[in-house]
């Protein structure tokens, strides 16, 4: 299977386990796929073909109502307003039937289908209307999401905003845990590996990684409480506790870049890449990773900003 | 006197079985000493073979087996005769066509030395027996092809008939040859290390006992003492298929291995995964199976090697391993406990060389049992075979092949060979073949591949699967697919009109006991959104956002961020945009904006800042009877005092700008 069968097939069966998925992506014949130059292949296949499925809005995976599973989206086409017109892409669910009949009917409209690495093809359209777009998803039977980067970004909490995340206390035994710090060290942001004791020590504070058998939990120790968050939002929320920026925003080039080891959490990731309907890409400059979203309108880029309590560089 | 006799007739059965296990023991010794001589008949066997065709006789042969096999308390050579005569007196036509000319050799992934059963096609079975054993075995190879025990793709195998199956010495070794424990024997679907082979046979008859000694000790049942061991030794080796005689598993036979199985545990293999990078540079991993049965992550053991095992749907996380070299060459055996209390261990038989192929279930090469004719496999071998590898994939009509060594991946020690597609099919030696891998039987096998496979048998309309038929074709096959006759395509893939059609096809070879089905479905047209994350104002799922009741009021606004201050229509309504280093403020604003002012419209430039209008909406009534704040109040009236003009302003929008500073003014008024 390519990673395009793969989205047929995840979507004839609609929803499933993780280890159905986990399965699937076994059958991946990666053998024809494309350069892997420009990607971030640290990750397994199989976490990197979830991860870029539920980044662009096809699946989403272990959220509500799909909890240790998967369940795809709906066919819906995801609109972003640019200076130069309006781009769709094409997220959710396919099937043979429905691409077909998209590409037919997209025939006055500018239509491509760009394959990516570890993705299925991106369908991508574009306008200089909306009207155009959206009577185009009303035609084939599909939803619409208007100025979707806008609407995601504009809904989601900033990362300082703590409340909702559970108060726990950190892991107190175990053998089989790897316990990691984030650290903020001048121009060095890194993980760096320390003892169980050390991270419930009682003068420790700040984002731990505990990770047993391959499962990650993140918690951030302030004063005395400890909660547990997702680690790219306890990431940004030490970022802004340190006052630090790691954002660049290029407006020539409308792209917004980021040290890879600052990926922004899912939804927000979402909305950058739903803005252009590709996977940022990943480079190597002076010896960091760095990931680059690329057709990001600059309000689009100022609420990203916000949202991760950061200004530009 | 009397006691006497009833001791004798007491003792009796107990002397008679005595003699007759010194009688087998000592001719099994004989046996495996004679093991080398035995090749020259096996040559001799393997050049003819017979035909047996299904026929209402062989049902009756099925019949009377089940009759003397329910007689299995009686003494065995009592039941091994019984057998004998059954067969002979059932297939006399068999004798005559010792002479046929070999046809074909077996049926799907059936591959011994000299016997084979053609697939449990119901229109009949070919069985092909080697001349001079096919008298000794027909009544075995008969029984193997009944349904009740023949598991669709049993083999038979005759390892064991060596030497004494002889021409020369037909009436005696016919009586020793079908005893069932020693030497017809039958080969099941051919695991991927013994594990599987063994656990698949039934293993009570004390004829078997001697043979099995050294079996023993690698199948599952054992595992209980192997569980309870700390030491940690090597996995036992690898052996090709040992070929068995048939015997026919009784419910009591069946309930023995079953709570056998109970007690010691789960036994499970492991497979051999290599994958190409784009480079051609080899990476080779370990494919522990997984079962539906089997936990999703279990913590397991190898000697001081601690691992988690997590699973996939059929397959648990393929393990890399640094001394993989060693691994292959030895084994590995991984023993872990399961979240029910049961044991459960992976095997994998170290073994000198590996096939691998493509799998239906699995991306890139897994290793299987043997290579398979018209398949692209590669081949894994140690350094000091590779000359008699290579000789023999000569033989099997392998062109074109790449050898691959540590520069390309290969551990140390060994020798890949890549791109090896056997076209010829390669007779077995008997006894055990050290090259059994190597050499691919002709079996002719339908393939389904390609395509996306939704479920078991089932594909998704619009890609539905390539026919392929694997084996050694002699040309007159003739493959029917939903009752037609297929073509063949350019790349060999058989199609019939409608083929990919949704609905059930079936497919068969006519003749030939070979037969598959599959099915297509249409994909759903329908799929329903749903809260997948849930915040204040909105639900999202995928790149929808649903708004919830308290977020309907919002609208989002785009204001350049020289005026993020942002009066609506009734007073109190402000909205101040938070500060982005941007040069427009995008976001939701909760009512509908009238106007947007400077920041600080009193410390503002007055040559440059300027009011924008958004909407000419008159100032509205309050609805609120709360006293609104001053913040709308202070930022008009700051902006009047300043003398900020109205950006593009038109005489209305001047009149507009004066209302709203009268009801601030007014308001400012009833404040103080």
């Amino acid at each position: 299977m390519t990673p395009n069968e793969l989205l047929l097939w995840l979507s004839a069966r609609k929803q499933g386990s993780w280890l159905q998925f986990r399965g699937a992506v076994d059958t991946l014949d990666l053998a024809n796929s494309a350069d892997e130059e420009g990607q971030d292949t640290s990750l397994p296949l199989h976490q990197r073909v979830r991860f870029n499925l539920e980044r662009l809005g096809h699946l989403e995976f272990d959220a509500a109502e799909c909890e240790n599973g998967w369940r795809v989206v709906p066919p819906a086409l995801a609109l972003s307003q640019h200076d130069n017109g309006v781009t769709g892409v094409l997220c959710g669910a396919r099937s043979p039937r429905l691409v077909d009949a998209i590409e037919r009917a997209a025939d006055g409209l500018s239509f491509k289908r760009v394959s990516h690495t570890d993705c299925p093809e991106i369908i991508h359209m574009h306008t200089r209307e909306a009207e155009s777009l959206t009577e185009f998803a009303q035609r084939e039977g599909i939803l619409c999401q208007l100025d979707t980067p806008t609407a995601l970004l504009s809904h989601l909490p900033a990362v300082d905003a703590i409340k909702g995340w559970r108060r726990q206390p950190l892991p107190i035994a175990g053998k089989a845990w790897d316990v990691k710090q984030f650290i903020i060290e001048r121009k060095v942001m890194k993980w760096r590996l320390i003892t169980l004791q050390e991270a419930n020590a009682p003068d420790a504070q700040g984002l731990f990684c505990f990770t047993r058998f391959q499962m990650p939990q993140y918690f951030m120790r302030e004063g005395r409480e400890t909660i547990r968050l997702p680690g790219a939002i306890g990431k940004y929320l030490v970022l802004c506790r340190r006052k630090r920026r790691v954002l660049r925003y290029d407006r020539q080039e409308r792209r917004l870049t980021l040290p890879a080891i600052f990926r922004p959490p899912l939804l927000t990731e979402r909305a950058l890449i739903l803005c252009s309907g590709f996977p940022p890409s990943f480079s190597i400059v002076r010896s960091r990773p760095i990931l680059t979203y690329r057709d990001i309108p600059e309000e689009v880029a100022g609420m990203t900003a916000e949202v991760l309590r950061q200004d530009f560089l | 006197m009397a006691r006497l006799v009833i001791v004798l007739i007491a003792a009796t059965p107990f002397l008679f079985w005595f003699f007759w296990r010194r009688r087998k023991r000592r001719g099994d010794d004989k046996r495996s000493d004679r093991g080398p001589t035995t090749s020259a008949t096996a040559d001799e066997i393997s050049t003819a073979v017979i035909g047996v065709e299904r026929s209402s006789d062989a049902l009756r042969l099925e019949q009377l087996e089940k009759e003397v096999d329910e007689n299995a308390g009686e003494e065995p050579d009592r039941k091994q005769a019984a057998v004998f005569d059954i067969a002979t007196s059932i297939h006399p036509q068999q004798k005559s066509d010792a002479s046929v000319p070999q046809k074909a050799e077996s049926h799907d992934r059936s591959e011994v030395s000299g016997v084979k059963v053609v697939g449990s096609n119901p229109s009949g079975w070919n069985e092909q027996l080697a001349p001079e054993a096919s008298d000794q075995i027909l009544s075995s190879a008969s029984s193997q092809a009944s349904p009740e025990h023949e598991d669709s793709k049993a083999d038979i195998g005759i390892s064991g008939i060596s030497g004494q199956y002889s021409s020369e010495k037909p009436a005696v070794s016919r009586t020793a040859t079908v005893s069932p424990g020693n030497d017809v024997q039958m080969e099941h679907p051919v695991p991927e290390n013994e594990v599987g082979q063994i656990a698949a046979q039934p293993f009570e008859d004390e004829l078997t006992q001697t043979t099995d000694v050294v079996e023993r000790a690698q199948r599952p049942e054992d595992t209980k003492e192997a569980f309870g061991e700390d030491i940690e030794k090597a996995p036992a080796r690898y052996r090709p298929p040992s070929q068995k005689p048939p015997r026919q598993a009784s419910a009591e036979r069946a309930n023995q291995q079953a709570e056998r199985a109970a007690l010691s545990g789960v036994a499970r293999e492991i497979r051999v995964r290599l994958r190409f990078d784009r480079f051609g540079f080899c990476e080779i991993r370990l494919l522990p199976e997984r079962t539906p049965d089997l936990d999703n992550e279990v913590e397991v053991k190898s000697g001081g090697l601690s691992l988690r095992l997590v699973a996939q749907e059929d397959w648990y996380e393929d393990l890399q391993l640094d001394d993989i070299g060693d691994r292959l060459r030895q084994g590995l055996e991984l023993k872990g406990n399961l979240g029910d209390h049961r044991r459960a261990r992976w095997l994998l038989s170290g073994r000198d060389i590996y096939v691998l192929a493509s799998h239906p279930r699995a991306s890139y090469f897994v290793s299987t049992n043997r290579l398979v004719l018209g398949r692209s496999h590669v081949v894994l071998c140690v350094v000091e075979l590779l000359q008699q590898v290579e000789a023999i994939l000569n033989e099997a009509g392998c062109q074109d092949y790449t050898k691959l060594d540590e520069s390309h991946g290969v551990p140390s020690g060994w020798v890949g060979i890549r791109g090896v597609s056997p076209t010829k099919a390669i007779a077995l030696d008997l006894g055990i073949d050290q090259f059994y891998a190597l050499k691919p039987a002709p079996d002719i096998e339908i393939e389904l591949e390609g395509g996306v496979c939704l479920r078991n048998s089932v594909w998704l309309a619009g890609y539905p699967p390539r026919i392929k038929l694997l084996g050694q074709p002699n040309g007159a096959e003739k493959v029917v697919i939903d009752g037609k006759q297929a073509d063949r395509t350019a790349e060999g893939f058989l199609v019939v009109e409608g083929y990919n059609l949704p609905g059930q096809h079936s497919i068969y070879c006519e003749g030939l006991s070979c037969s598959c089905s599959y099915s297509i479905e249409e994909a759903p047209d329908s799929w329903q959104a749903w809260p997948a994350y849930h915040f204040a104002e909105a639900d999202i799922c995928g790149p929808l956002i649903q708004l919830t009741p308290e977020g309907t009021g919002r609208r989002v606004f785009s204001v350049p961020m020289s005026n993020p201050l942002l009066p609506g229509a009734e007073p109190g309504q402000i909205f101040q945009c938070s500060s982005r280093s941007v040069a427009r403020w995008k976001g939701l604003v909760p009512f509908d904006v009238v106007w947007a002012l400077p920041a600080q419209p009193l410390q503002s430039d007055k040559k440059t800042a300027r009011i924008l209008q958004y909407a000419d909406a008159a100032v509205a009534p309050r609805r609120s009877s709360r006293k609104p704040g001053l913040a709308w109040v202070n930022a008009i009236l700051d902006a009047s005092r300043k003398g900020l003009r109205i950006e593009n302003g038109s005489p209305e929008s001047a009149v507009r700008w004066s209302d709203y500073k009268k009801a601030a003014r007014s308001i400012w008024r009833a404040a103080r």
